[in-house]
């Protein structure tokens, strides 16, 4: 598999306080990677500084030569003030593909509504994405994430505030499209069966440290009571890993 | 007699001209102003630009590029401030360059040597007293506003809506954005200039909040941004003529009354 990020010997933070040290990870074409810790772990911290937003501290953050990163953000940090539809939102996920002065094309508007009909909303092309429900509006943003065939699809919290039959609408999709194309995923989620039924690989925020596994070998009753300092049971129901609390 | 006699008047036709010019930079200008959510930042400008004027003619220096220097180096700075986390809300700072402006513009006015009634003309404008060189400058800052924004609207729009993504997909969002701010800035200087803080204020503003409250697409907000400030502008300097009225203030409340009946439409 080919290396499309790799962190070595990485320390980040802002200015005196070290929010993650000592990072190594690999993410190849193909990984579908969650990344799981409590709130305030630097799990964000880690997208952004996979996205460039933020320099290592220490260490080398290294990106194959032309990678594409599609991303998901929060739903709450997209402006409702906007009257865009949805046809529209989902353009501007080839507007870097395209010289500024460039007009769209009409197969660009194809394009836009085959990752529309993808997501399940292509009957919304032409209503305005503020009178969407959360959950449709973060498939719109998937949409616009996938119409540039992205080699990484970043998802921050993307299913936060939404109903669980939301949650796994979003899911599914990012799965579907994960099998259909083995594009490489990696998302961060405070929610611990989101990761346990969708990712491969799991990476977990602890003590400032990420360490990295097969989900079965990273989610276990052990290493969560740990991480949350509380009683958490991991079992198997079904062939499925579930989180319970009891 | 005709009522539309006025705009035979030379200094109507100018102050008609003038306007407009502003109002369409302005305007257009002001639809990205309403979507980047920096209104305060656009007026708390305006003070700045016209305490710039204020401490040029003090200083003795030449107005419109004085002004244009240090409100644009104000802009730089309200907008980067803002574009930083902090514990305090982005419109402390901004308030407190408003008040700081202010304050400044009435102190260099009380201590001008040259007098008070040429640099009132120049720091709050008058349009009937608008010059070929005014319109000259307003042709040049809007027809500049008008032909980049257009040019680049997709550019200019992404990075407005989203700057992350726009950032993560390789856009240069610092060049976008300190593009729009410049212009924001000029149109601001220009603007003052020639009609005064409160109507420039207006045009960036008022406009703007009608198109988005009237219209259901970035199209219509756009075409009623550009078109809004001239109407406005027009009943306004036709009511000032005809009732004997300041025209700034006339045109300022059509564009209030045009707002104010957008705002009663259900979005």
């Amino acid at each position: 598999m080919s290396k499309l990020v790799e962190i070595s010997n990485v320390k980040l933070g802002y200015k005196s306080k070290t929010v993650l040290k000592e990072v190594n990870a690999t993410i190849s074409k193909g990984d579908f990677l969650g990344i799981v810790g409590p709130n305030g772990s630097g799990k964000t911290t880690l997208l952004r500084s996979i996205l460039g937003w933020i320099k290592p501290v220490e260490g080398t953050l290294v990106l194959k030569d032309g990678l594409r990163f599609g991303y998901v953000p929060q739903r709450n940090n997209v402006d409702h003030l906007f009257p865009l539809n949805c046809l529209e939102i989902v353009l501007m996920g080839l507007y870097a593909g395209k010289n500024p002065l460039e007009r769209m094309k009409s197969s660009d508007d194809e394009l836009a509504r085959a990752e529309l009909k993808n997501v399940g909303l292509l009957h919304f092309e032409k209503e305005l994405f503020r009178n969407l429900s959360g959950g449709q509006q973060q498939r719109i943003l998937l949409a616009r994430a996938l119409v540039g065939k992205p080699d990484i699809l970043i998802l921050d919290e993307p299913t936060n505030g939404m109903d669980l039959a939301s949650e796994v609408a979003v899911l599914n999709i990012v799965s579907e499209v994960h099998e259909r194309t083995h594009m490489t995923i990696l998302f961060v989620t405070h929610l611990l069966h989101l990761v346990a039924r969708y990712a491969k690989t799991v990476g977990i925020i602890q003590d400032h440290q990420l360490s990295f596994g097969e989900t079965e070998q990273i989610l276990t009753t052990e290493n969560l009571s740990s991480l949350y300092k509380m009683k958490v049971e991991v079992v198997k129901i079904q062939n499925h890993t579930v989180v319970l609390m009891p | 007699m005709n009522t539309l006699h006025w705009l035979q008047i030379d200094f109507m036709q100018k102050a008609l001209l003038g306007s407009v010019l502003v109002s369409v930079g302005c305007g257009f200008l002001g639809l990205f102003v309403f979507l980047r959510r920096i209104i305060f930042i656009s007026m708390a400008i305006s003070e700045v630009s016209m305490a710039a004027v204020a401490f040029a003619f003090f200083m003795g220096f030449n107005p419109t590029l004085t002004s244009m220097a240090i409100t644009l180096v104000s802009i730089g700075i309200l907008a980067f401030a803002q574009s930083k986390p902090s514990r305090f809300p982005p419109e402390a700072l901004i308030a407190l360059v408003y008040m700081l402006a202010s304050s400044a513009a009435i102190l260099l006015i009380a201590k001008n040597p040259a007098g008070e009634s040429e640099l009132l003309n120049v720091m709050f404008g008058n349009i009937l007293t608008v010059h070929n060189e005014n319109i000259v400058k307003a042709s040049l800052a809007s027809g500049a506003t008008l032909g980049v924004l257009l040019l680049f609207f997709r550019s200019f729009l992404f990075v407005a809506f989203d700057t992350e993504m726009a950032s993560i997909s390789g856009i240069k969002t610092n060049i976008w954005t300190s593009l729009f701010y410049i212009f924001l800035g000029v149109m601001v200087v220009v603007g003052i200039q020639l009609c005064g803080a409160l109507l420039t204020f207006a045009y960036l503003i008022l406009p703007a909040y009608s198109g988005l409250k009237l219209t259901r697409s970035l199209k219509g907000a756009v075409v009623m941004s550009l078109i809004l400030g001239p109407i406005a502008t027009f009943l306004g300097l036709w009511a000032s003529f005809a009732e004997d009225l300041p025209s700034g203030p006339a045109i300022t409340a059509v564009l209030g009354v045009i707002a104010l009946g957008s705002s009663l439409k259900k979005s």
